[in-house]
């Protein structure tokens, strides 16, 4: 490194860190207005130290990103369970819904569309474990139930996430608009984590179109993979029900 | 019984985040706040977990700088700002790797006006390679002299506390040599060079 600095370096520096007498400084400001190459020196100063800045704020950020990182690599395990422990109680409480619903159709007698639908829905649960600030607008809006907010933020939304669709379907079912519901549904047939909800909602919302086909189809689908998440809730009966609404 | 809330207001992060001593705490605040929901939008938009965490990270640094800078005051809430830079960051990186759907390009050209701390925030990523690099080329003396001084508002006399120099005249000659030398390491990169002049004039 050159061990002299030029002196003009030197002064300019001392404005830049604010050490100059007054009188010094105005002296410095009425130069640097009518010498651009003056003005230059100081530029290249200034940006120095912005260089020094940037840099800091990185060095810093990336240190807490580590250690929030490792933190949350620790806690993943539980919160998967805590995930997962939700949506079997959910599938639980399908269980039994279907069998007071098989034992309710048995009793009247007649299936109907409607009949089978309520008999079959299970009502998503939201995972609100860590606070309700902790959703989305969308998901805290179906966590409280009010369901044309659910739409409402879901078309105010830069974008949605996976879930925040699954929950705009449920409320279109909710709202009784089935059509609608199967589209947003439809649409996450290709999420990896959501497949099984869509495919279930997707199957109970055909039913409510009348479309029996294709409720039959992805129902079956449901019922023929053991590891599927709402294996539970669907099972022959429902199935024999809506062969009888195709006939 | 009432439980405090520990979380800061927007307003309260906004001053942590301005000095490098009382950052910490905020920044971790963020990450609890707002990583989740911000690594989902990447994961649902064709990203790897690890891609959350890097454009994460990087919207992070650009907030930081932005908020000392003076360049954001809470104007917007600092969901809105981080949400955009992390969007907007991501956008970037799928247009670089020749992946974003019509889906996205319609997004941003309907309903997203690429805002100047968007800006900021790309030109900063593409250069905080070539920062780091100069950085560590300036020597670790240099480095710990003008971090310091410029980064951690540190006194002459702090820094001399610190480090092995007969007094605090010493300190400060070295500073501005270190200064000068890094101006001219800078100067050798076209575009940090302008990165940070597009910074310093707004």
């Amino acid at each position: 490194m050159d061990e002299t600095l030029h002196p003009d370096d030197l002064l300019l520096t001392r404005y830049l860190d604010d050490e100059l007498p007054p009188s010094e400084r105005a002296s410095v400001k009425d130069r640097l207005s009518a010498d651009p190459d003056f003005a230059g020196r100081l530029e290249g100063l200034r940006i120095a130290a912005l260089a020094v800045q940037q840099y800091g704020a990185r060095q810093e950020v990336e240190s807490v990103h580590a250690a929030m990182m490792a933190n949350r690599k620790k806690q993943a395990p539980v919160v998967g369970m805590r995930v997962r422990w939700v949506r079997w109680t959910a599938v639980a409480a399908a269980v039994l819904l279907v069998v007071i619903g098989t034992l309710w159709y048995q009793g009247v007698g007649r299936v109907t569309a409607e009949n089978l639908y309520a008999s079959s829905f299970v009502d998503y649960q939201v995972n609100a474990s860590r606070g309700e600030s902790e959703l989305t607008p969308v998901a805290g809006a179906y966590h409280r139930s009010e369901f044309k907010e659910v739409i409402a933020q879901a078309s105010t939304a830069g974008s949605l996430q996976p879930e925040d669709s699954l929950l705009v379907g449920l409320a279109y079912l909710k709202l009784d608009q089935p059509q609608r519901a199967s589209f947003w549904f439809a649409a996450l047939l290709r999420s990896i984590r959501f497949r099984p909800d869509a495919q279930f909602y997707l199957a109970l919302a055909r039913l409510r179109e009348k479309r029996y086909d294709e409720a039959l189809r992805l129902l079956r689908q449901i019922n023929s993979e053991p590891g599927h998440l709402y294996h539970e809730a669907v099972d022959g009966k429902l199935i024999e029900g809506v062969e009888q609404l195709r006939e | 019984m009432a439980i405090r809330t520990e979380s800061l207001s927007d307003a309260e992060l906004i001053e942590a985040l301005k000095g490098a001593r009382t950052a910490d705490a905020a920044l971790r605040q963020l990450y609890r706040h707002h990583y989740d929901g911000l690594e989902r939008y990447v994961l649902a938009n064709k990203g790897s977990a690890a891609d959350a965490e890097d454009i994460f990270q990087e919207a992070l640094v650009a907030l930081v700088n932005l908020v000392r800078s003076g360049r954001f005051r809470g104007e917007s809430s600092l969901r809105t700002l981080l949400h955009a830079l992390n969007r907007n960051l991501w956008l970037n990186e799928l247009k670089r790797r020749g992946r974003a759907q019509a889906r996205e390009e319609r997004y941003e050209s309907v309903h997203e006006k690429v805002t100047e701390a968007a800006h900021f925030a790309l030109e900063q990523r593409e250069v905080s390679g070539t920062l780091r690099s100069l950085l560590e080329e300036l020597g670790a003396a240099c480095r710990e002299i003008l971090l310091g001084f410029y980064y951690e508002n540190q006194s002459i006399r702090e820094i001399l506390g610190r480090l092995p120099y007969e007094n605090e005249q010493v300190v400060r000659n070295k500073k501005g040599k270190c200064l000068k030398k890094l101006e001219a390491l800078v100067r050798g990169d076209d575009r940090l060079f302008q990165q940070l002049k597009n910074f310093l004039h707004g």
